[in-house]
């Protein structure tokens, strides 16, 4: 085990990675400070690049977007009022009116150091909690691994913004469109309508690529930002010495907030977004103090921050061990690895081990390059925040999408399928149908028809279908946890109704 | 189209989609279609939950853009419609000069809107030829050359 740790090391400390991890940091805080271009687009559109690298190298890329975009998000949600990725909706809370006083480079710097701990508080989560899972994971069978994909479609719907019903469908949407192509039991095609190049299914990249960056360009196209005003930003001496002792009073604050974003970013489709507001909530909740927040406190910034960015270490969790993605961003790196060759769980842990832990301790390697390149990069990121206009990339993001989706097979039949998944997504999309859901169910699908029909020749071997579905202990766990994730957030609209016709008679407390 | 309309043409699409896939099922061997049939009627089945919950009128709520509706669809359609020119364009005449026009094409539709039209559609066409020369020839990308092949 040390000589493949050593192996890991070495991979992580050589000069091109440690090139690519800044050049990474410093490419995700811009994507995320821009308002539009989301962590998920970035990385969907980099994952051709990486194809030609060592899995080492690209990987590490990846991962050192994924973290900073996240980061990068709170740039924009403290001097503009707008989130630049959805992870930091809860930093605007405080993060704006901190600004709005002057406080801008103080609301910058707590972001900085919040994120960084949060940070690499996940990502020890990930390296300490994923070995054991991975192992775990080698006492699934086809019945568990049913159940798994059952528990993620679920839960995801539960966790869909404004609607469990459409996340639903949307999943169902996903495990529908996965059934094109040879079936994986007896290689028959299907749905492939007659072409050759749905023989044999839709290629994932392309897809993801599709479903993620498409609709977010007509979204950007067709709503101009409404942003508000840009507060200018300045530099303060001894800032980061104030900032630092300010949180080092508030321990439990920053280890609440990053436990919070770690668990939050193992349930798929929770995310960074959830992630930050739950745990902005339960800091208000904790807080002696709770009326200065919303009006410029410190640790509100400090509690969304290392929240949202221990959820990109949480979200990994589940995507490396079991195969099932925390967030869409996770997603899309579930599709880098295999793209690399390389399946997600116990096998990542065992024979790519190396590769696998150099990964992981490029994130602590990117976490901590956030600290200096965040706070260095800052007045030139506010500087492009207010000259790009999002809007006129579009052509530009399009056409990397094209020669993202065509230069993995040199296949134009790829560009095809991109195109195809794009507009569909757009069009779901204005029905209120989120890509998130449907894409799970498109990794999932796969796992999802091998458990079952694995299960249903087993069933029939032993003469028991109900006892190899319904009575072995992982699976039951997966029941009880499925069936909760569909009735649970039923049962809260259904409270929350309630509440809202007794509301006006029983009045507020607040 | 309201939020209603748009769950209900929604909810018919998905039975619809639920009820094809099911029946085409019928085509594969036994062990192929247990899968798709599965997911059909699963999804037919919330089709109908939403479509009888849309009529109702407890459908689920959908966020609506401000602004003027009609003039941002129009931008979307005609971004969409040079979309499928652009792809339907490249085996034609080629990734480079089917990308050209659909950056031209786009940036006259996204760009409209903001000041200096020319130049951002200049910045837009530089780098999509930096793009294309990076691919093809650092990182030995075979695009498709259409008729200049």
């Amino acid at each position: 085990m040390s000589s493949v740790l050593l192996d890991a090391l070495a991979g992580v400390l050589s000069p091109v990675s440690i090139l690519l991890v800044l050049v990474g940091t410093a490419g995700g805080i811009i994507v995320g400070a821009l308002p539009g271009l989301t962590a998920t687009m970035a990385i969907a559109l980099l994952v051709p690049f990486t194809f030609g690298m060592s899995p080492v190298h690209g990987l590490v890329l990846l991962g050192a977007i994924y973290t900073s975009a996240i980061y990068g998000g709170s740039f924009s949600a403290i001097l503009i009022n707008t989130p630049g990725t959805p992870s930091a909706i809860a930093t605007t809370f405080d993060g704006y009116p901190m600004a709005r006083r002057g406080e801008a480079y103080r609301a910058i710097v707590t972001a900085t150091i919040a994120s960084v701990v949060g940070g690499l508080i996940g990502v020890a989560f990930l390296i300490f909690l994923s070995p054991p899972l991975a192992r775990a994971s080698l006492r699934f069978g086809p019945p568990e691994y049913f159940w798994l994909a059952m528990f993620g479609l679920t839960i995801i719907a539960a966790v869909s913004p404004r609607s469990t019903l459409k996340g639903l469908i949307g999943g169902g949407i996903g495990l529908l469109i996965s059934t094109v192509g040879i079936s994986p039991i007896d290689g028959a095609t299907r749905y492939n309508f007659g072409t050759l190049s749905l023989q044999s299914g839709i290629s994932l990249i392309p897809a993801l690529i599709g479903f993620f960056c498409i609709p977010e360009v007509l979204r950007m196209v067709e709503e101009s930002q409404h942003s508000g005003e840009m507060i200018p930003y300045k530099r303060q001496r001894r800032m980061v010495k104030r900032v630092l002792q300010q949180l080092v009073r508030r321990p439990w604050l920053m280890i609440r907030s990053s436990v919070i974003g770690t668990l939050v970013g193992i349930i798929p489709g929770a995310g960074g977004n959830i992630a930050g507001l739950v745990s902005y909530n339960e800091a208000v909740r904790a807080s002696r103090d709770k009326a200065s927040f919303g009006q410029g406190a410190v640790e509100g910034v400090a509690a969304s921050e290392a929240a949202n960015n221990a959820s990109v270490a949480g979200a990994l969790i589940p995507m490396l061990t079991l195969g099932v993605p925390g967030a869409p961003p996770a997603a899309v790196l579930f599709g880098a690895l295999l793209l690399q060759g390389m399946r997600p769980g116990a096998e990542l842990f065992t024979t790519y081990a190396p590769v696998t832990y150099a990964f992981l301790f490029s994130l602590v390697l990117a976490n901590l390059a956030m600290l200096p390149l965040g706070l260095l990069l800052g007045k030139g990121v506010a500087r492009l925040m207010q000259k790009v206009k999002v809007q006129t990339m579009a052509p530009v993001i399009i056409f990397l999408s094209m020669v993202g989706s065509y230069s993995i097979y040199n296949n134009l039949g790829d560009v095809y399928t991109m195109v195809a998944t794009g507009i569909v997504a757009h069009v779901l999309r204005k029905a209120g149908f989120q890509p998130g859901p449907i894409v799970l169910g498109l990794i999932l699908g796969p796992i999802a028809e091998q458990g079952l029909l694995q299960s249903l020749l087993l069933g029939r071997a032993r003469g028991s279908m109900l006892m190899v579905f319904f009575a072995r202990p992982i699976s039951v766990v997966l029941i009880v946890l499925t069936v909760v994730s569909i009735l649970a957030p039923i049962l809260v609209q259904i409270r929350d109704r309630r509440a809202l016709r007794q509301g006006p008679s029983s009045g507020g407390t607040e | 189209m309201t939020a209603r309309a748009r769950n209900a043409v929604a909810a018919l699409a998905i039975i619809a989609v639920s009820v094809f896939w099911y029946l085409e099922a019928g085509r594969f061997r036994e062990l192929s279609r247990i899968f798709p049939r599965v997911i059909a009627v699963i999804l037919g089945g919330l089709g109908v939950v939403l479509l009888v919950l849309t009529i109702l009128g407890r459908g689920p709520k959908i966020i609506m853009a401000e602004g003027d509706s009609s003039q941002r669809h129009r931008r979307s359609g005609s971004l969409l419609a040079a979309l499928v020119l652009w792809t339907a364009l490249i085996p034609v005449t080629g990734l480079l000069a089917a990308s050209l026009t659909g950056v031209a094409v786009m940036g006259l539709i996204t760009f409209r809107a903001h000041r200096g039209t020319i130049r951002a559609i200049i910045i837009a066409a530089v780098s999509v030829v930096a793009f294309y020369f990076l691919f093809q020839f650092l990182l030995y990308v075979p695009f498709p050359l259409g008729f200049f092949g």
